[in-house]
């Protein structure tokens, strides 16, 4: 009985011990993953060359006198290279010669402008900007001050009216409108004293003109046999008023395209398809004339 | 005494059974129960992860009050830095010119300025000059005064592409002449006048073709459907392909000059008209705004200035030959008209990007 039993404390033995599996190491079930990227750039200071990179530029610029661009180059070094004791030197430098010379510029311009040099006003306002792009007034005299006025600018005196003042500007009180409008007054508004109005300038169409026919001489249009060589300037503002009277021709205003082509032959006496239009255009506006 | 041996035997295989069945109930014990399965981790696997650990990773980018500085990853462009770090994708130029590249390669070093230098385009040696063109009617064959041939309009393209010229909107014109913006060294603006269907036909595909931005000047009178003319439906399929359309009054009519026997109250009440309506009708079909002008014969006076400003345009545009400073009164634009008769050498004349007259 006890051999049976015996044996039976075998076979469980022997069963526990052969059910037990060993582990089967199967290679993990991964989720999907991306093709694989190239890995990015990395490099252990990326910034390492740069204070000496931008150094040379900084120099280069300094050389070829672009101030603003070798200032800012020194401002890229001192960043990377924050005790550089060059870069610190060399940016004080720069803006102090930036300080003086866009000053120095700008009073010269101011002189000029004030003596009406207006080209060499320019100059000086334009070198100012070369040094110092930020200087405000040099820009608002390049690009109000030195430029055509587009409005006279009157201050109102005690008992002015949008009347008075337009018979006293325009030698007409029935412009008046053009004040109101400009200003957006009521014509009907009294007038503070000390106020600034704008008033806008009216074209010479409105006084008194020639007549281009009358101005226009008849020997121009007959050149001597040996014609002067024309200045290509001169040539080029005939061929606009050509193209003007073009212009005018195709939209079939005769008597205008007339007009710019007698001032494209005033300028350029050879202008040759001007003289050919010209009386084309002379012929046709003959023939309308006549016709009932 | 069978019997005995039978016992003994029996005792000696219970014995090796024991034994056997000892050993291998150990080993089954000895084997370690199975881990639960690492779950597959999120980063670069076994195989492309360098054994020993990575240096620490600096970044490529450093940003200071005044620029940012950065060594070029791959997929970067000139375009997409501008667009990133200058919020402006047509900037790219502007990082190209400061770091002396035409285009990015990976581990470039770049250095981008954040505030826009170069507005006006002024050195010591003389300043900036953007040309802008203006065409007006184009064929097949036939040339004439203000006629350009197909072939010659599309060698003057070829001309600039090939020439290293960037053909700029006029919106970036303005900008530039506000002094907000610098341009590229060589910028030029390509303008077309009047309603004539050939630019619809003929100088409309050779653009898009190119790319180029254009602005085309219409005069609202004169939109139809018809042979010869534009219709709103050609200048709004336009208007979708790069094609600004703006203002070139409402009947073309010379504003500088008085029609007729018309009084000035007359005059001043059709300049309202001519100037107010035009842009009213084109925003109200186009849905766009209208900004600039181009003067019907390049023709204008100061009262038409002084209405142009107080209507809210920004701009307007003469014919006028010549290029044009940041400082150029901005209702006095200057434009180069491009005759049909023109040769290639005549065109290039008219590109005028720098006045190099040392300003000193």
């Amino acid at each position: 009985m006890s051999l049976k039993r015996s044996y039976l404390f075998i076979l469980i033995l022997l069963f526990y011990g052969c059910a037990i599996e060993r582990p089967i190491t199967k290679a993990p079930v991964r989720e999907k993953v991306p093709p694989p990227q190239p890995p990015p750039l990395q490099i252990e200071d990326p910034f390492q060359g740069f204070a000496e990179k931008y150094r040379l530029k900084a120099h280069e610029f300094e050389r070829s006198g672009e101030l603003p661009k070798a200032l800012f180059f020194w401002k890229v070094v001192s960043c990377f290279a924050k005790d550089d004791q060059e870069a610190r030197r060399r940016m004080d430098e720069i803006e102090t010669t930036i300080r003086i010379e866009s000053e120095r510029h700008f009073q010269k311009g101011l002189e000029a402008f004030h003596k009406n040099l207006t080209e060499m006003a320019m100059k000086e306002f334009l070198m100012t900007l070369a040094y110092d792009p930020e200087h405000r007034q040099a820009l608002d005299f390049l690009k109000d001050r030195l430029n055509d006025q587009d409005y006279i600018l009157y201050k109102t005196k005690t008992g002015d009216t949008l009347r008075r003042i337009s018979q006293e500007v325009y030698h007409d009180a029935d412009k008046e409108f053009l004040i109101s409008y400009f200003n957006r007054l009521d014509s009907h508004d009294s007038l503070k004293t000390g106020i600034t109005l704008r008033l806008p300038i009216l074209p010479p169409i409105w006084s008194a003109k020639k007549n281009r026919l009358e101005e226009f001489s008849p020997t121009s249009l007959n050149p001597s046999p040996t014609p002067k060589k024309i200045d290509p300037m001169v040539q080029e503002q005939a061929d606009i008023h050509y193209a003007k009277g073009v212009k005018y021709f195709l939209s079939e205003e005769l008597e205008k395209a007339i007009e710019e082509w007698e001032e494209a032959i005033r300028i350029n006496p050879n202008h040759p398809q001007a003289k050919r239009d010209l009386q084309r255009a002379r012929r046709m506006l003959h023939h309308l004339r006549k016709a009932p | 005494m069978v019997e005995k041996e039978s016992l003994m035997f029996r005792r000696h295989l219970l014995f090796y059974l024991s034994f056997i069945s000892f050993s291998l109930f150990l080993l089954s014990c000895a084997t370690l129960p199975r881990q639960p399965e690492p779950e597959p981790s999120p980063g670069p696997s076994p195989e492309v992860q360098p054994s020993p650990p990575p240096p620490p990773v600096l970044s490529n980018v450093r940003i200071f009050p005044d620029f940012v500085a950065l060594v070029a990853q791959p997929g970067e462009t000139l375009t997409s830095l501008a667009e990133k770090y200058l919020n402006d994708p047509s900037m790219d130029w502007f990082i190209g010119e400061w770091n002396g590249i035409n285009s990015l390669t990976p581990g470039q070093e770049v250095i981008i300025p954040l505030s826009p230098f170069g507005r006006g385009g002024v050195s010591l040696k003389g300043y900036q000059m953007v040309p802008i063109l203006s065409y007006h009617k184009f064929s097949r064959e036939k040339a004439d005064i203000l006629t350009v041939t197909e072939s010659a309009f599309r060698e003057q393209m070829s001309f600039l592409k090939r020439n290293g010229y960037q053909v700029i909107p006029l919106d970036h014109l303005f900008d530039f002449i506000e002094y907000r913006r610098p341009l590229p060294k060589k910028s030029v603006v390509i303008t077309i006048d009047d309603n004539w269907i050939s630019t619809y036909e003929i100088a409309f595909p050779i653009l898009k073709q190119y790319g180029y931005p254009a602005t085309l000047f219409v005069y609202t009178d004169l939109i139809l459907p018809g042979k010869k003319i534009l219709s709103w439906d050609h200048l709004s399929e336009m208007a979708k392909h790069g094609i600004d359309i703006q203002c070139h009054t409402k009947s073309h009519r010379n504003l500088d000059k008085r029609n007729g026997q018309e009084s000035f109250r007359e005059y001043f009440k059709t300049l309202e008209k001519e100037l107010a309506e035009s842009a009213e009708i084109i925003k109200k079909r186009l849905n766009r705004e209208v900004k600039y002008l181009a003067y019907p014969y390049g023709d204008t006076n100061p009262l038409v200035i002084g209405l142009l400003t107080k209507m809210g345009y920004r701009g307007a545009l003469t014919v006028e030959r010549g290029s044009n400073p940041f400082f150029i009164h901005p209702y006095k634009i200057n434009r180069s008209m491009i005759f049909g008769t023109f040769s290639l050498k005549d065109f290039e004349n008219n590109l005028t990007y720098f006045n190099n007259h040392e300003i000193q």
